[in-house]
């Protein structure tokens, strides 16, 4: 088990990741408090080493993801919220970025997590295939696809 | 679209107390883990009896090498000739018979080094005949602890006293003995007879006993043959006394 320094450490560095992931998925504060609690304690209970800060990001967003899908599965998950409400919950955001988040949670739930991964965090479709578990012609489709709709919807030319 | 959606979740950041709360929810499970996890436990009674096992394999080992490792040799030549190997607890470890004549080594190993030698004086393929002395060598791997030896068996062993003559060999004639393949005290004897006859060989008197060469080296003359010789073969006959009869090899006569 890793000791409390290291899990401070992870929080400071990855607690922005953790939330932004959280957001994509959950409209829930309570349940993002939830899964939150959840990444880190499972990150200390993590007794393998990490190759280097990114391997450990990596494999933190891909805990987070698998933590938030098993928590939409889940009965007892909090009632959901409005995307505007989940938006809101986050710190005063401008009103052109509050349109892209928007745009953004507003896709299919498929969709979002390859966009934040791809356009945010810079993954490639190769990596996005390996976090996610999935083929990477099938991540190249949904990144058009995604693309797609986030033109129809914040207009064509400044997603050129 | 990349910078966009880049600036739009840029605003996003986990609120202050999302992190303190977690930071503390994380040190409450540490602690209580740390808690319920048992302690320790030192395998102290494994590595004691590991040790404990070690140390005794060691002794015994220590012990079983110094006890087989001879520090003096005693060699007994009378009708026959055997040698007596002595470790550093004065016990009889090796007994080494040149002859055909078989003392029961049994009767001898690991026993006081005084009673051995009394036990083989009661052997009557050793005992003393024509009135010449049983002949009682001792080497050993130092001259104090030779002497001792010797005084040992002078003073506790009143057979030896009235019956043999004691006498140190120096380690080098027992080395060159025992590459010989005789015993210590013929050796010296043949050494001594090679200054009578220089062209005399082991081969000549390997097959004679202590008390034919002790004749040999007291009487100038002819080198007995093996048929003149009983006391090698037939132990217990040679109270006649052998000094040849004249069809042996001259030695130093032309």
């Amino acid at each position: 088990m890793r000791s409390e320094e290291e899990a401070n450490r992870a929080i400071d560095l990855y607690a922005d990741t953790v939330r932004r992931i959280g957001m994509v998925y959950l409209k829930s504060y309570a349940d993002m408090e939830d899964i939150f609690q959840t990444v880190f304690l499972k990150y200390i209970l993590h007794d393998e080493d990490f190759l280097n800060e990114t391997h450990e990001k990596a494999w933190l967003i891909r805990v987070t993801i698998n933590a938030c899908k098993d928590f939409r599965k889940s009965f007892f998950r909090s009632r959901t919220v409005s995307i505007e409400e989940a938006i809101q919950q986050s710190a005063p955001i401008e009103p052109e970025a509050k349109e892209v988040l928007s745009a953004v949670l507003a896709l299919p739930k498929k969709y979002k997590d390859v966009v934040y991964l791809h356009y945010y965090e810079g993954y490639t479709a190769v990596e996005i295939g390996k976090i996610l578990g999935k083929n990477v012609n099938t991540v190249y489709t949904l990144l058009a696809r995604a693309k797609k709709q986030l033109k129809d919807i914040l207009g064509g030319e400044q997603f050129a | 679209m990349r910078n966009r959606i880049q600036q739009a979740f840029d605003f996003v950041h986990a609120e202050t107390d999302l992190c303190q709360n977690t930071k503390q929810y994380i040190a409450h499970e540490i602690q209580n883990r740390d808690l319920q996890r048992p302690a320790k436990r030192v395998p102290v009674l494994r590595y004691a009896v590991s040790m404990v096992c070690i140390v005794l394999v060691f002794v015994a080992f220590s012990t079983y090498q110094a006890y087989t490792t001879e520090v003096s040799a005693i060699s007994i030549d009378g009708s026959a000739s055997l040698e007596l190997g002595i470790n550093r607890f004065d016990r009889v470890v090796r007994v080494s018979q040149f002859d055909t004549m078989q003392v029961e080594e049994s009767q001898l190993l690991h026993k006081n080094y005084v009673e051995a030698v009394d036990c083989v004086m009661q052997q009557e393929i050793v005992s003393d005949a024509a009135n010449i002395p049983i002949q009682i060598g001792v080497t050993a791997d130092s001259a104090k602890h030779g002497q001792q030896i010797l005084a040992c068996l002078s003073t506790e062993s009143p057979d030896i006293t009235t019956h043999a003559h004691c006498y140190e060999v120096s380690p080098e004639i027992a080395e060159q003995a025992t590459q010989a393949g005789i015993s210590m005290g013929k050796y010296k004897i043949y050494l001594q007879l090679q200054e009578q006859y220089p062209d005399l060989a082991l081969s000549d008197i390997s097959h004679l006993c202590m008390q034919d060469l002790m004749a040999m080296l007291y009487t100038e003359g002819e080198i007995p043959t093996s048929t003149d010789m009983q006391c090698n073969s037939n132990m217990g006959h040679h109270e006649n006394g052998h000094r040849g009869n004249g069809m042996g090899k001259q030695y130093g006569k032309s």
